[in-house]
């Protein structure tokens, strides 16, 4: 019994013009589709007040803050803590209160990064030749992550790292293609931004001259080789070389920001002596650790999948060599976070291997692009299971979005990553913000307060406030109307040195909360308080 | 003439077959009887072992009554009682939390049972006897993947005899139906696709959506490939012309039946004919008696008290389905590779068959259905590594998984017939089969003639009384000669122990997969002298 058949027939002329005009236009309608994707992300997590959850996310705007506004603005502001770029790039719109207090100041830079990365994608799948379709599942796969979705609409730093070494990824599989100095010098540039974003950047730069170097070795040409080696290093190092020129200058030691004492390194040997760091000097655990926060940040499936394809492509005989090598550069994430995690120099909790929190869980999405590019890669080599990769994607990320799954939200709402400072900063809005005063207060332990209050940064007396800081820190009853501190912990600078001060006695505690107490100077010393900022401009 | 004796000696050897694996299936029946009756038949025993051991068989089970006996969907107050926790309570009304697939099916069986006063035992014949139809579907798709005849009963036999099917084909629950009803939808899907064939595809598809909700998506690569078959892109000189035939519409016949009275089920309950049970959520019996609550069901109560969990303030998008990516790392690794629920560990012969799939993936004349058998693979993995209860509570292996190694010992086949065309190849692949299927066997039988009700880690390190969470539960209840099989205590209690029962036992299952092995590696000899 035969069936109606629906025909639908269109002329060749039009189906290819049609195809045509996609083809070409294609990069503009990724980046249209991109970008209503990352506004409507950033509208969605600001209306449920998460943009602003992770406690680094608002210390990351007060820096930026802190350079336009406050007792002591300037570039000194970028401190030590952590790399300068995120904050620099805050600086022409942090000044912006609207800016500043929804975070938008500081995810601005991720959004833009959150396209790029995803045109960046389908360039690099198109250079190793991965069909439409291919393309479009890795860009997919990548854009759609509930994960970074998130964090694309955050001020966190993760995805103007992404980008940065997205692109100079890119572009040295470009020079080991095409073999041309302009690629250098174009990887070298976003290399060099990305040393200038986190420290996965260091040990993309010195994987980038080993491969520069390899280059050059299977070149033998020895005398052009001795001037791209200097090229990349000069360029790609130079913001490595700039960060230890800066600590230098401002702290007087170049490794200051690798072993001061709010440096990361200061954190590790605190969790150490707690017994935390699980990972250090334990490859296992190192992996297994690193695996689970791949897992949960990309999705199981993803990660399988992914690392399975890129078995896969660096097998397959079809792509040259040398741009397998050059592909080698996409596993850089992984090789990074197992081995700053052998090393102890960071710390990743995840549940199911440290108890039942979270701490930077959100490290293991770094892979994330690279997975995108293999599964685009998966789907073009395995044309006929492409199908049903494409049916279980869509069924992932189906369940991804059902059920909420973002572990990076989680670490920002209920991980060690969050700190609802809401109280405290609810107590000093109510009765500080407007009293005259200052308010003395440790940014290195308590930044969030400082954002979450919303009051000017000219108000706090902090570390980074040059004189005011030691005066007030010697003799509080004459600068600091209020204090906020955590009592009893000489980890929190205010409380060590007023402390020593022995004036502490002129303040009532007005209120305890589970991150600081809030102290007040007594009426009766109120009359010898300075409350304008005359110490004039700090330098 | 020597053609006719050759057909004379394949019907004779087939039901010689069919008789044979009849006989050791019904050995597993669960049952006794005591004082000239049969236990079970009118009251629920929620021991260990016996047939209303889960409550994922009690609560079918009641339905079935209640259809029969009050001619209701609801169940009673005492129905309720027993199928709790697997149990939804909708306004005042009780119903089952399963679909009504199971239950409708046992119908007939209960009906007939009851006029002979063995309701539960005839009841529950059901899926031994699907069962048994398996062992000819598997070994169908097993052809369509490229093995030989008679190794492709052979993997119809190691489906049946070394995988956890045994154990729940002695279960009123809906595994075996799933695999018969999916091996059905995949050989309609690679044949001719006449109109009857998609009807009867739409009325396979209907089923499987009444036995079990994940189906629909299980099926789905066999349905999709029914409706897209036809599907032309051509170039006519100027023009592009995309035929769609609307042979959708058959499938469609068949569905509907099916659909309707899902909808009519759901509608008679809930009052609405989209609202699924399974959706409402589970409701535990308030006054459950102690003695009528499952070993199961006491030690989640346990654990339920011993962990508090901490509830997050509720985020999402408004669209709740049971299935979390958060879940899959956990779920993969207990389905997959766990001491507590993998095949690793439970029928490690299934994982030959991956190396079959590959070759039938290779090769151009089976691709297609390699494809779809692995697409089915896939969604079956994906779904359950998902689901919050990969464990799928006390369970006896991955029961969630039997679909999939129904499909995987279908690739034994093609590995096998891949190998014994190359000597040394089928050297290798006997050996590493016998050692798995014997292994296998074992294992299952241990569970099939004793219970199906392992409990996970968790639950079973909560219960604080040593209770073993892998098939050492088994052993111990071998070791305390407390045998489920009817046949045992009915005839075999006083002459074997329980231990010799399972040796005897293991010994002629894994004999019955030996000689279709030797068959097929004669079958094959031939094959491999002629070329």
């Amino acid at each position: 019994m035969r069936m109606p058949s629906l025909i639908l027939t269109v002329s060749y002329k039009w189906f290819d013009k049609t195809y045509q005009f996609f083809a070409r236009t294609a990069s503009m309608w990724v980046v249209l589709l991109s970008v209503l994707l990352s506004i409507g992300a950033y509208y969605y997590f600001q209306s449920v007040h998460l943009t602003l959850a992770y406690n680094d996310a608002r210390s990351h705007l007060n820096i930026g803050r802190r350079v336009v506004e406050g007792l002591k603005p300037g570039m000194a502001q970028l401190g030590s803590v952590w790399l300068p770029l995120p904050h620099i790039l805050m600086v022409p719109t942090i000044w912006n209160d609207y800016m500043w207090q929804t975070g938008l100041a500081g995810a601005v830079q991720s959004m833009i990064s959150y396209v790029a990365t995803i045109l960046l994608i389908r360039l690099i799948l198109k250079k190793i030749g991965v069909d439409t379709l291919g393309q479009v599942v890795g860009m997919l796969v990548f854009a759609l992550n509930l994960n970074i979705l998130y964090l694309q609409s955050t001020a966190m730093t993760e995805l103007l790292l992404i980008g940065t070494m997205t692109a100079g990824v890119y572009e040295l599989i470009n020079y080991y293609h095409d073999q041309t100095i302009l690629s250098l010098i174009k990887a070298s540039f976003w290399i060099m931004l990305s040393t200038l974003i986190r420290y996965d950047g260091w040990f993309l730069c010195f994987y980038g001259l080993a491969l520069v170097v390899i280059q050059a070795i299977l070149q033998k040409k020895w005398r052009k080789s001795e001037g791209i080696f200097f090229l990349y290093c000069t360029l790609a190092g130079f913001g490595v070389f700039l960060w230890l020129m800066w600590n230098t200058a401002i702290f007087k030691d170049p490794l200051y920001f690798a072993f001061g004492p709010y440096s990361a390194h200061a954190q590790q040997e605190q969790i150490e002596a707690a017994g935390q760091l699980i990972t250090k000097h334990d490859w296992l655990t190192s992996l297994k650790t690193y695996w689970y926060a791949m897992a949960y940040n990309s999705g199981t499936l993803v990660v399988v999948l992914g690392l399975l394809a890129a078995v896969g492509l660096y097998l397959d005989k079809k792509i040259a060599s040398k741009t397998r090598l050059a592909l080698s550069v996409l596993l850089v994430p992984l090789m990074f976070n197992i081995l700053a995690l052998y090393l102890g120099h960071s710390v990743l909790f995840v549940q199911g291997i440290n108890g039942d929190t979270w701490f930077n869980v959100r490290y293991g999405i770094m892979m994330m692009p690279s997975l995108a590019v293999f599964i685009g890669y998966l789907v073009y080599r395995l044309k006929s299971l492409r199908y049903l990769l494409l049916g279980v994607l869509c069924a992932l990320y189906l369940f991804q979005f059902t059920s909420f799954d973002a572990v990076t939200i989680d670490d920002g709402r209920v991980g060690s990553s969050q700190k609802n400072v809401s109280e405290v900063s609810g107590w000093l809005r109510a009765h500080a913000a407007n009293e005259k005063g200052f308010v003395l207060i440790s940014a290195a332990s308590h930044d969030a307060i400082i954002f979450s209050t919303g009051m000017p940064m000219k108000r706090f007396i902090h570390e980074g406030t040059g004189k005011y800081w030691e005066s007030a820190t010697t003799t509080p009853d004459r600068w600091a109307r209020w204090i906020v501190m955590r009592t009893n912990d000489n980890n929190d600078q205010t409380f060590k040195l007023v402390n020593q001060s022995g004036v502490l006695y002129k303040y009532q505690l007005v209120n305890s909360f589970p991150f600081a107490d809030i102290y007040q100077l007594k009426d009766e010393y109120l009359p010898n308080l300075q409350t304008e900022s005359v110490l004039g401009p700090q330098r | 003439m020597r053609k006719s004796i050759g057909t004379i000696t394949t019907v004779v050897g087939a039901l010689v077959l069919i008789v044979l694996a009849a006989l050791a299936i019904s050995t597993f029946i669960k049952g006794d009887y005591i004082n000239g009756h049969f236990v079970n038949q009118t009251s629920f025993d929620t021991s260990i072992g016996g047939p209303f051991e889960l409550t994922n068989s009690t609560s079918r089970y009641v339905l079935t009554q209640a259809m029969v006996d009050n001619h209701s969907f609801a169940l009673t107050d005492s129905q309720a009682r027993y199928a709790s926790p697997d149990l939804v309570k909708f306004k005042d009304t009780y119903l089952s939390i399963f679909t009504p697939g199971i239950s409708l099916l046992g119908i007939p069986l209960y009906w007939l049972g009851k006029s002979w006063g063995v309701p539960q035992l005839l009841t529950y014949l059901l899926n031994p006897v699907v069962l048994l139809l398996d062992i000819g579907l598997v070994a169908l798709v097993s052809r369509k993947l490229g093995s030989s005849p008679k190794l492709a009963i052979m993997s119809g036999l190691i489906f049946a005899f070394a995988t956890n099917a045994l154990v729940y084909a002695n279960t009123y629950t809906q595994h075996v139906v799933t695999v018969a009803l999916i091996c059905a939808s995949l050989l309609l899907a690679v044949s001719k696709l006449r109109w009857w064939q998609r009807v009867l595809l739409g009325v396979v598809y209907g089923a499987a959506v009444l036995v079990d909700i994940p189906n629909a998506f299980m099926l789905l690569p066999p349905v999709l490939v029914a409706i897209f078959k036809d599907v032309e892109l051509t170039t006519i000189k100027d023009r592009v012309k995309l035929q769609l035939p609307l042979t959708g519409v058959w499938l469609l016949i068949g569905v509907l039946p099916f659909l309707v009275l899902f909808g009519y089920y759901n509608y008679q309950l809930t009052g609405s004919y989209f609202t699924l049970g399974q959706f409402i959520g589970r409701y535990d019996y308030p006054d459950t008696n102690p003695t009528v609550k499952t070993a199961e069901t006491k030690a989640a109560e346990l654990l339920q008290t011993a962990t508090p969990s901490a509830k997050l303030p509720e985020l999402g998008f408004g669209l709740d389905l049971p299935f979390e990516s958060r879940s899959q790392l956990e779920g993969a690794h207990i389905l997959l590779t766990s001491r507590q629920r993998s095949w690793w560990y439970y029928s490690p012969v299934v994982w030959l068959g991956v190396l079959g799939l590959t070759i039938a993936y290779l090769t151009s004349t089976t691709k297609k259905t390699a494809v779809m058998v692995i697409s089915v693979i896939a969604i079956d993995i994906l779904l359950y590594s998902s689901f919050g209860d990969p464990w799928g509570g006390w369970a006896f292996g991955p029961r969630y998984l039997i679909p999939a190694a129904a499909l995987l010992t279908a690739g034994i086949g093609t590995v096998a017939t891949y190998c014994l065309r190359r000597r040394w190849l089928g050297l290798g692949l006997a050996l590493v089969l016998a050692m798995t299927v014997v292994f296998s066997v074992y294992t299952n039988v241990l569970g099939g003639v004793t219970t199906a009700a392992i409990p996970p880690k968790g639950e079973a390190e909560a219960l604080q009384n040593d209770t073993p969470w892998t098939t050492l539960y088994n052993q111990r209840l071998v070791t305390q000669n407390r045998i489920s099989s009817l046949v045992f205590n009915e005839y075999l209690k006083d002459i074997v122990t329980g231990r010799e029962f399972i040796t005897y036992l293991t010994a002629f299952c894994s004999s019955l997969i030996g000689v279709m092995f030797v068959l097929g590696w004669w079958e094959n000899r031939k094959v491999g002298t002629q070329k």
